[in-house]
């Protein structure tokens, strides 16, 4: 029963978007606060992540926008006074902290119990010696290993074990810093790396077992120590390969009984041994051929993999982790799919699921692509099939990728050291005739999960084309365009010859229980083998096409907005429909909508699921780049596009009609053209006149744009760009270098809302999404606000826009410039709905839907100074390039807030993770150009008390201009230098220009990634690092002398 | 896809198939877990029609030690069979044992359409004719260290027989037969269906702890005055309550009835029905279930065993 004394409880958030760290626990917090709040207790939250649903107000009683640090979670705790505290839902943020505040010994001070999971067992399951003395007293086999501090240790413990060694450090999020190590100087690189990386300065040493099979449970444990399974997950891709970057299947498929019940078995020894009360997930390294097995790590806490679960069974893990947290035993809790059985009940799934990373190399080229130990994927597509190739086969066209593969000379090597391409490089094998054999030798993927790809492309390339054959293919899980391109016609020809056949997908339920009893769930898949279960659909359908996987330049952002529109759509009385695939989100909550598609975002697979909801019109606007895509393919079926029209969506992407309509208005933006062919490209770039901005029509985050500065650059960057976007001109912009500031605006065809304006701190050329931004604007001209009203106004009218309106500008002293308009929400839109308190995706519905706005014109700006800083993942990139540019290179973003400009600077840069000096050294190695403009920033850091270091040619500078200023070698003029200093750890910050364009100086790039893998700030925009050393100055108490 | 191969029910719903063979008639039973050869090999199964509501099979080995019994299952339909090499050996093995199969069967949607009446009779139309090649397995007498416990084989599963093993009872086997005197043994375990029910009362007159597990349940509740009802289920990982302790149990079911009213002390509950799945009355235990190791070893003690 529930445990009555607890009234009022802290729950943690995880924070900003980080690789190995997502949106699954967005997902995890809405719905325990939520379920929290259904008991009648008080929520408490603390989270610095403004793009998150659960920050909205309506998610707990009060919500803390705050950096999650000891200090601040204290000043809450001493304020507010919680019951409980429960430290599972977070991730490794929440779990980390729990453990902080518990041994500092303020959960003791201020009387806070720990719900859930208690500390000995989160310790158990985290450190690694205490984890594996667990595992020997319950007799639980683990890879022989040893867990180390020094890289001595670990010397000794490799001579013990023998390569090849994994590396794994300890409470580390995402495998950070882990790594296999084949021999001695991979293991020092490795091992370095793992005791920086782990916050207690201690890795285990394992034995490899790379190659075993890579098997997953999710359990789940109430005080009761009633324990169940609810869900297997098989990897298809081997030990070796961070599960996150795995592909996964549920259920496990390959298992004999005999595995199935020895890995259960021992997965809920495992929970019970460790008295997990809540969600659990347990991996297993399992021989590929026998029963033998180890276990490789046990998650205390909702999980990556337990969002996945969740979506893949509908059994809610986190919400029931937060009851159980209360008291309530799993026989106490209702399974809301079902409302008939409760949460002791395991879920029994009639279907497949695979889950398919989504990785950022498609931005980062320069990248290393290797997968390994260590997570690089951003996010995640999940698939539902009654097979595993209809399953998987919905999964990869999820992806929205068509990846350059290498050449098949190399195939060979890619297949055996995986790289984000290695599913499409094993079709093409597979097309050139490789055996599975071959495939699986090389691979060490199980083979019946490549015969069953094999087997599926050779029929595909049968030459048959009959009505029964079609049915074949489609029930193997081939799109459309997939037929379409083998037989050698239009996409649209085969959708008419599956009307024409009666070839129609059948929508199936999710229900936890594989039909045993009568549900009326809202979540639905499509499939190809089996009819449709039949629609109680009650009032007329809205559809809401969601954003897909999160990846750079379209994450959680766009989420949040599609989680609003489907309220509001239910708020007016609407059935809300959404159709996506990402599992880790809140609008993939089959408690968000009436009707839950999960479903591939592309027209064959979209265009079914309207025919069978027959939708009042469909919404486009919040699903990013995604969406919008498929705005003119679903208007050419003749279903309405609510909002915004394909023409007004063509108007303001197509940039030869864009420029007709600013001309028209009499709105300037910086000079350019559209081009088509290389000699027109050159011609314009030196009309207008370096440095230029250049980038590919139809793009979002700024992928592939660039400042270029020469003929040469700009002939290095047409050899890429255009192969990108061939069906679509590029656009050439002058460069201007000033201030950017951009609105979201609410249009509803004859007033605008707009409800702030935001200004970026560094000037044009950073992405938006990778600059910070401030609400409300810190230094625009009364004139320059103004102006951008105005052309916000005309520009939204103009286009007859209806909803969201994105528009961004650069601002040069009083002018303003047009930069991009884009007829969709933006990533800034929860921040500004946040700060403003304007329900911005809310009130963009309503207009959708034939409301009219009740109030227009630029809001004036109220409450505190709120700044939006991104987060970044480089320590997970190998190989990628630091310096932020016009492409978008940041996973998340946090908030910053406080009265004072430089405070909220100040709290919003702590809350990014950046880990900033109060005193200490700072180097500077900066571009020529640059140098003029470091001399008050340098000047000012040496006043506030650093040590300043600088190359050769900066030293001087600076020294000549009275900075007192040491000279530190460059890479190439030997010992002591500067990647030496930062191994050293002599250096805590780095100021850092480069010197032209796209190529990165070889020196700087490897300062600026030593910096990155060390955590040692690095900032390459001077406007960054000013405002930096303001808030530094700020804060800092000064000593003056009397004048 | 080929209309000829189908699993027609009595009510005449047809549910094509795309593949199969083996024509058999019986009575088609929903099966909700993927052990697909223990349940097909068990012998409550005998005669049955077995509708496997798991995705695909046919992707993990045939491995002989998940055949239960000689007997099994009429035959079996399956959503998907794999395409490659296991996916063939599972074909090929139920081919061997007589057991007709049909594949590419929207199971689900069999599943919705039986749930109003949980059980009904249907014919597995496949094409082909089945030739039979079943190995017959003989009872036996397992010496172990631990208690002696006489077992009344009525359909008993090899996993059973594995886990008392296991636990260190010495075991002497009967197969469909209840001896008319016990000797040297400690208790008796009686499990599986179709026992003669004259016999129970010479059981009964025995003293010894009796443990009744399976369809065979039903007949000593009757006899000590119980009822039961006509709820089949077939499927693993079922939660029960264990009403003494609160404790939840996950078990495996293979019953064609359930319990309605028990002689003694209820057990455990079902707890999607409520209804009683275990009881107690002095040193006679009956379970509609199979249960794990742990509390089989649990409920063993309890009788003195």
């Amino acid at each position: 029963m529930r445990d009555k004394s607890i009234k009022k409880v802290l729950v943690i958030g995880s924070g900003p978007i980080v690789i190995g760290q997502a949106a699954e626990f967005d997902y995890a917090g809405a719905q325990a606060c939520q379920a929290l709040k259904e008991e009648g207790i008080e929520v408490i939250l603390l989270n610095s992540n403004p793009a998150t649903i659960m920050t909205d107000k309506e998610m707990a009683h009060k919500v803390y926008l705050e950096p999650i640090t000891p200090e601040i979670a204290e000043q809450i705790i001493r304020k507010e006074r919680p019951d409980g505290f429960i430290a599972g839902l977070g991730g490794q943020t929440g779990l980390n902290m729990a453990l902080t505040l518990a041994e500092t010994g303020v959960l003791d001070r201020y009387g806070v119990k720990l719900l859930g999971t208690n500390l000995e067992a989160i310790k158990k399951a985290e450190d690694r010696e205490l984890f594996k003395e667990l595992m020997e007293e319950i007799g639980e086999p683990i890879c022989p290993g040893e867990t180390v501090k020094s890289l001595s240790e670990a010397k000794q413990v490799a001579s013990r074990l023998g390569y090849p060694l994994v590396i794994r450090p300890a409470f580390t999020l995402g495998g950070t810093g882990g790594g296999m190590a084949d021999n001695e100087s991979e293991l020092e690189i490795y091992v370095k790396k793992g005791l920086e990386a782990s916050p207690i300065g201690q890795v285990l040493i394992e034995k490899s077992v790379a190659g075993f099979r890579e098997i997953e449970f999710e359990v789940m444990r109430d005080a009761r120590d009633n324990a169940i399974a609810i869900c297997s997950m098989e990897n298809v891709d081997p030990v070796g390969i961070h599960t996150g970057d795995s592909i996964v299947v549920a259920p496990a498929l390959t298992l004999s009984q005999e595995e199935m019940r020895l890995l259960k078995g021992a997965a809920l020894k495992i929970i019970r041994a460790l008295k997990i009360e809540g969600g659990c997930n347990v991996q297993f390294a399992l021989h590929p051929s026998k029963s033998e097995y180890y276990i490789i790590e046990v998650n205390p806490r909702v999980s990556r993999s337990s969002a996945l679960a969740s979506k893949a069974t509908g059994y809610p893990i986190a919400r029931v982790t937060a009851k159980v947290a209360l008291g309530y035993t799993l026989d106490e809790i209702i399974n809301p799919l079902t409302k008939k059985t409760t949460a002791v009940f395991e879920p029994n799934i009639d279907y497949v699921v695979v889950k398919i990373p989504r990785w950022p190399f498609d931005k980062f080229k320069s990248g290393d692509r290797h997968l390994g130990t260590q997570m690089k994927a951003t996010g995640e597509v999940m698939a539902i099939g009654r097979s595993f190739i209809e399953a998987l086969q919905k999964a990869i066209r999820g992806l929205e990728l068509k990846p350059d593969l290498p050449p098949s000379t190399e195939w060979d090597k890619y297949l055996q050291k995986a790289d984000d391409r290695r599913i499409f490089i094993i079709e093409e094998t597979f097309r050139a005739g490789y055996s599975v054999e071959k495939v699986a030798n090389l691979t060490k993927i199980s083979k019946p999960f490549l015969e069953e790809m094999k087997n599926a492309l050779a029929r595909l390339l049968i030459s048959e084309k009959s009505p029964s054959w079609l049915s074949e293919l489609k029930g193997l899980g081939f799109s459309d365009q997939q037929i379409a391109n083998q037989w050698q016609c239009p996409e649209q020809d085969i959708r008419k010859l599956r009307k024409e056949w009666q070839i129609t997908p059948g929508y199936k339920r999710v229900d936890t229980c594989a039909g045993q009893l009568r549900t009326n769930s809202p979540y639905f898949y499509s499939t190809y083998q089996g009819i449709d279960e039949p629609l109680d659909k009650q009032g007329e359908s809205v559809v809401v096409i969601g954003s897909g996987p999160i990846r750079i330049g379209q994450g959680l952002e766009f989420d949040y907005a599609t989680v609003h529109a489907i309220k509001a759509i239910r708020k007016l009385g609407y059935r809300a429909v959404i159709i996506n695939n990402n599992p880790e989100t809140v609008s993939t909550d089959f408690d968000i909508s009436d009707a839950l598609y999960f479903e591939p975002l592309t027209l064959g697979d979209v265009l079914p699921i309207l025919e069978r909801e027959k939708p009042l019109g469909v919404i486009v606007q919040f699903g990013g780049q995604t969406s919008i895509k498929l705005a003119s393919g679903i208007a050419n079926a003749g279903y309405k596009i609510l909002g915004s029209s394909v023409d007004t969506i063509d108007r303001a992407e197509d940039r030869e009609r864009f420029e007709e309509l600013l001309e028209t208005l009499k709105i300037p933006r910086p000079k350019g053209a559209g081009v088509r062919t290389r000699d027109e490209a050159f011609k314009t770039a030196n009309l207008i006149g370096y440095p230029v901005l250049v980038r590919p029509s139809y793009v979002l985050g700024g992928r592939a744009m660039e400042i270029v500065y020469s003929d040469d650059d700009l002939e290095n960057y047409l050899k890429e760009a255009v192969s990108i976007s061939e069906d679509h001109p590029i656009l050439i912009d002058r460069y201007i270098q000033g201030k950017e500031a951009e609105v979201d605006a609410i249009c509803d065809g004859e007033k605008v809302l707009i409800p702030g304006i935001m200004e970026h701190i560094e000037r044009a050329g950073v992405h938006s999404g990778d600059s910070i931004a401030v609400y409300p604007t810190k230094s625009l001209s009364p004139q320059a606000k103004e102006k951008i009203a105005s052309y916000t106004e005309r520009i939204a009218l103009a286009l007859q826009a209806q909803g969201m309106v994105n528009i961004q500008f650069v601002v040069d002293g009083d002018d303003v410039y047009i930069i991009e308009v884009n007829p969709r929400a933006s990533r800034t839109v929860p921040f500004m709905s946040k700060v403003t308190n304007i329900p911005m995706a809310e009130l963009a519905t309503r207009v959708m839907l034939g409301e009219k706005l009740t109030e227009s014109g630029l809001k004036p700006e109220i409450g505190d100074i709120a700044v939006k800083a991104p987060v970044f993942s480089f320590a997970k990139l190998s190989q990628v390039d630091t310096v932020l540019g016009p492409e978008m290179k940041s996973t998340g973003e946090v908030l910053g807030r406080a009265p004072v400009f430089y405070q909220a600077l100040y709290k919003a840069l702590i809350a990014s993770g950046l880990s900033i000096p109060q005193e200490g050294t700072v180097l500077f190695t900066v571009a020529d150009k640059d140098k003029n403009e470091i001399l008050p920033l340098a000047q000012g850091f040496y006043e506030l008390g650093y040590r300043l270091i600088a190359t050769t040619g900066t030293a001087a500078y600076l020294n000549v201009h009275g900075i007192r200023t040491e000279r530190v070698n460059k890479l190439f003029e030997g010992s002591p230098n500067i990647v030496d200093l930062l191994q050293t750890g002599e250096i805590d910050l780095i100021i850092n220009t480069i010197t032209k364009g796209k190529t990165p100086a070889r020196e700087g790039f490897q300062i600026r990634r030593r910096a990155a893998e060390r955590g040692i700030p690095c900032l390459t925009s001077l406007d960054t690092a000013t405002a930096l050393y303001e808030a530094l100055r700020k804060i800092q108490l000064q000593a003056t002398p009397l004048l | 896809m080929n209309n000829n191969k189908a699993l027609v029910l009595r009510d005449g719903t047809k549910f094509p198939a795309k593949a199969g063979f083996g024509r058999v008639k019986g009575q088609v039973v929903m099966v909700y877990s993927n052990n697909f050869i223990e349940v097909a090999t068990d012998p409550t199964s005998e005669g049955l029609i077995l509708v496997f509501t798991a995705p695909q099979a046919g992707l993990a080995a045939v491995v002989s030690n998940e055949i239960e019994s000689n007997k099994g299952a009429k035959g079996v339909v399956f959503q998907n069979i794999a395409s490659g090499t296991r996916g063939d050996e599972l074909r090929s093995f139920f081919k061997r044992r007589g057991i007709a199969v049909l594949e590419g069967v929207d199971t689900r949607e069999v599943a919705l359409h039986l749930q109003e009446t949980a059980a009904i009779s249907g014919e597995l139309q496949g094409d082909t004719e089945l030739a039979v090649d079943c190995k017959t397995v003989s009872g036996k007498r397992i010496p172990n260290s631990g208690n002696r416990l006489a077992v009344i084989d009525s359909g008993i599963s090899e996993s059973l027989i594995r886990t008392l093993v296991e636990l260190g009872y010495d075991l002497t086997i009967y197969e469909n037969t209840i001896p008319d005197e016990f000797l040297d043994v400690n208790g008796v375990l009686v499990v599986g269906e179709g026992l003669p029910e004259n016999k129970l009362e010479s059981l009964q007159k025995s003293g010894l702890p009796l443990i009744f597990m399976g369809e065979v349940t039903n007949y000593i509740v009757r006899s000590l005055g119980g009822t039961s009802g006509n709820d089949l289920r077939l499927g693993d990982g079922y939660p029960v309550l264990e009403k003494e302790t609160h404790k939840v149990w996950s078990v495996n079911f293979r019953r064609k009835q359930n319990l309605e009213k028990v002689p003694g002390e209820v057990l455990f509950l079902d707890l999607i029905s409520n209804k009683p799945v275990g009881f107690i009355k002095g040193k006679v235990i009956g379970l509609e279930f199979t249960p794990e190791k742990s509390l089989l070893q649990q409920l063993l003690r309890r009788v003195g065993l």
